[in-house]
């Protein structure tokens, strides 16, 4: 009987359990991971002159032309370039894939050509230079970039990673505004966490004393602020805790308890099992109520003595007794439920005693404490009374002893320790 | 969440499965040959008294069952036994071979000497017959009379520490007493 009902109990945890992992399953099933990219390398001159050449019309017009590239070899998209011919300003285009053709008037005589290329994220490109003959002119300008960091780092509840935060980055009047990571499938369907509660942002400033500001804020938790300049950063991922705010985000509306009370918390040394769910009413002067459905079960040893023969100590036979109950519970929340410590509760249950028809009222009283944003402990105690039959025993010398039963009456009081869900 | 994968699973059902396993007790196999045919056996090995006058009887013990042929003793028999260490047993001789049904001896009138544990004299595993006492229609009497010449049957019989279901006994052994 016993090895029947402690699988049952493992059933039930496991299924608590993996009834609290079915949101976050959901939420990440359908996520896609866009991490990598693959810098563009630049070009040797050849191919720069050639690329030059391939734009030319048979217009009558020469081309200056060329690649942008950071003195750290990476190919610069997005930046303009102008030229003024004798002090005139003759063309600007936009840079695509680190390469630029601008065509001009050719003349028979010498010009001075000024040139300028400007990208926000470089120190801007100035030089001047005399232009003569048809060929074509081809640069290859290395710039030199401002000073550019990675941002990164991890957002944490408690000790586990938090997706889906939301990171504000401050920087030189702009506001950056992102998410944290999750898992994911990545490309070889595994579950990957790696980038879990992640963020990271590129920002890029002229001087190193540039302040950089970080507000996370968060459902259900307390925001988090912090600042720093630029030199500050190590380059390291930052490890961000945020706390939970002192209440949940709206009032919990459902109540899911597994309870378990032990030998050494009961007053007559029982194992105690207790599953129950509680509903709000939904009337806001009632929030405070709730009802639902109790059914717990005490696993007790009872011990009877008897004599045996004569000048022996009496014997003592123990036998163990399941004595279940089920019925309907109301609770009161003495304080809010929507206080993640210590939100305290009285209630009773009005139940029928499985194996013995009788009814039964049990009255408890028990606090919870939030563990995350819906998974609290919970710690009870509990009062009842009830009947039930116990076996006897007459000693018989010449075989196994004769039993009988007598109904006794019983009154436990226990403590209990439980996992509660709420959604 | 992390906390609560499948690693966790798996501890929680190893943990639940031990707890499920430990409760099991050794299970008793039949054995038809003992009095009470589930339950542990009490071995009886061979042995050897004497009485006043200096004759050494011989008790077979558990060889005695299997070949079936009586052992030869005086009215006075000192019976001995393999100690077991449980402190409610008892010994007895029967007048007949014991029946046993529902795991209670359903010929207790044909006890005609008993010893228990419960008894001022004699210790667990040896017995004289001195030490025991006469059973008179399935009662304990205070008297104690010495055998006569007849077939007789012994055995052993202990309970639980709980005293309320046998868990070893003995073979019935068979004895002839000649004066």
């Amino acid at each position: 009987m016993m090895k029947f009902y402690s699988q049952v109990i493992v059933l039930l945890f496991l299924w608590v359990i993996g009834y609290s992992q079915i949101d976050e399953t959901l939420i990440n099933s359908g996520f896609e991971q866009k991490d990598t990219i693959t810098a563009l390398q630049p070009l040797t001159i050849d191919q720069v002159k050639e690329y030059i050449l391939s734009q030319r019309s048979e217009q009558q017009k020469e081309y200056i032309g060329g690649q942008v590239s950071s003195i750290f070899h990476e190919v610069i998209d997005d930046a303009t370039v102008t030229i003024k011919i004798e002090g005139k300003h003759n063309d600007s285009v936009k840079i695509t894939n680190g390469l630029f053709v601008i065509p001009f008037v050719y003349a028979d005589k010498e010009k001075l050509l000024d040139f300028h290329i400007m990208h926000p994220d470089y120190h801007p490109f100035d030089t001047s230079f005399i232009v003569f003959g048809r060929e074509p002119v081809v640069l290859s300008v290395k710039m030199v970039p401002k000073h550019k960091i990675l941002l990164r780092g991890r957002v944490f509840a408690g000790n586990l990673p938090m997706e889906g935060a939301n990171v504000e980055i401050i920087h030189e009047g702009n506001t950056h505004h992102l998410k944290t990571l999750g898992c994911f499938y990545d490309v070889e369907d595994y579950w990957n966490c790696l980038f879990d509660g992640m963020f990271k942002q590129e920002l890029i400033a002229d001087d190193l004393s540039d302040s950089i500001n970080l507000m996370f804020t968060s459902r259900g938790m307390k925001p988090f602020q912090k600042g720093m300049t630029f030199s500050e950063y190590s380059g390291e991922i930052m490890q961000v805790k945020m706390k939970y705010a002192s209440k949940l985000p709206e009032m919990p509306a459902n109540n899911l308890n597994l309870k378990l009370g032990f030998p050494f918390a009961t007053s007559d040394h029982d194992w105690f099992v207790d599953i129950s769910y509680y509903r709000a009413l939904n009337k806001t002067n009632l929030k405070r109520i709730a009802w639902g459905i109790d059914g717990s079960m005490y696993i007790s040893a009872v011990s009877v003595s008897y004599p045996t023969l004569p000048n022996l100590e009496p014997a003592r036979a123990d036998s163990s007794y399941i004595t279940g109950f089920i019925g309907p519970s109301a609770l009161f929340w003495i304080l809010s439920p929507d206080r993640r410590r210590f939100s305290t509760y009285a209630g009773c249950t009005f139940s029928v005693q499985l194996n013995n028809p009788q009814f039964v009222l049990h009255s408890f009283i028990g606090t919870r404490y939030f563990l995350d944003i819906n998974k609290a402990l919970s710690l009870e105690f509990r009062y009842s009374e009830y009947d039930r039959d116990v076996t006897h025993y007459v000693f018989n010398l010449y075989g196994d002893a004769t039993h009988y039963t007598i109904s006794e009456h019983f009154i436990k009081f226990h403590v209990s320790l439980g996992i509660q869900i709420v959604f | 969440m992390k906390i609560l994968n499948y690693k966790y699973h798996f501890l929680f059902c190893c943990f639940f499965f031990l707890l499920s396993t430990c409760a099991e007790e050794e299970s008793v196999l039949n054995n038809e040959d003992l009095i009470f045919s589930y339950s542990f056996q009490i071995r009886i090995p061979e042995y050897e008294y004497s009485d006043q006058s200096g004759t050494v009887y011989n008790v077979r013990g558990d060889t005695n069952y299997q070949t079936g042929y009586p052992d030869t003793l005086n009215n006075m028999p000192v019976l001995a036994w393999d100690s077991i260490g449980l402190g409610v047993i008892t010994v007895a001789i029967f007048s007949s071979k014991p029946v046993v049904r529902n795991n209670e001896i359903t010929n207790s009138n044909d006890i005609v000497w008993l010893w228990h544990s419960g008894m001022n004299f004699g210790k667990e595993g040896y017995v004289q017959f001195i030490e025991g006492k006469n059973v008179i229609n399935g009662e304990v009497d205070d008297s104690l009379t010495p055998l006569m010449e007849s077939k007789y049957y012994w055995g052993v019989w202990a309970w639980n520490t709980a005293g309320n279901r046998i868990l070893y006994s003995s073979m019935p052994l068979v004895f002839n007493v000649v004066n």
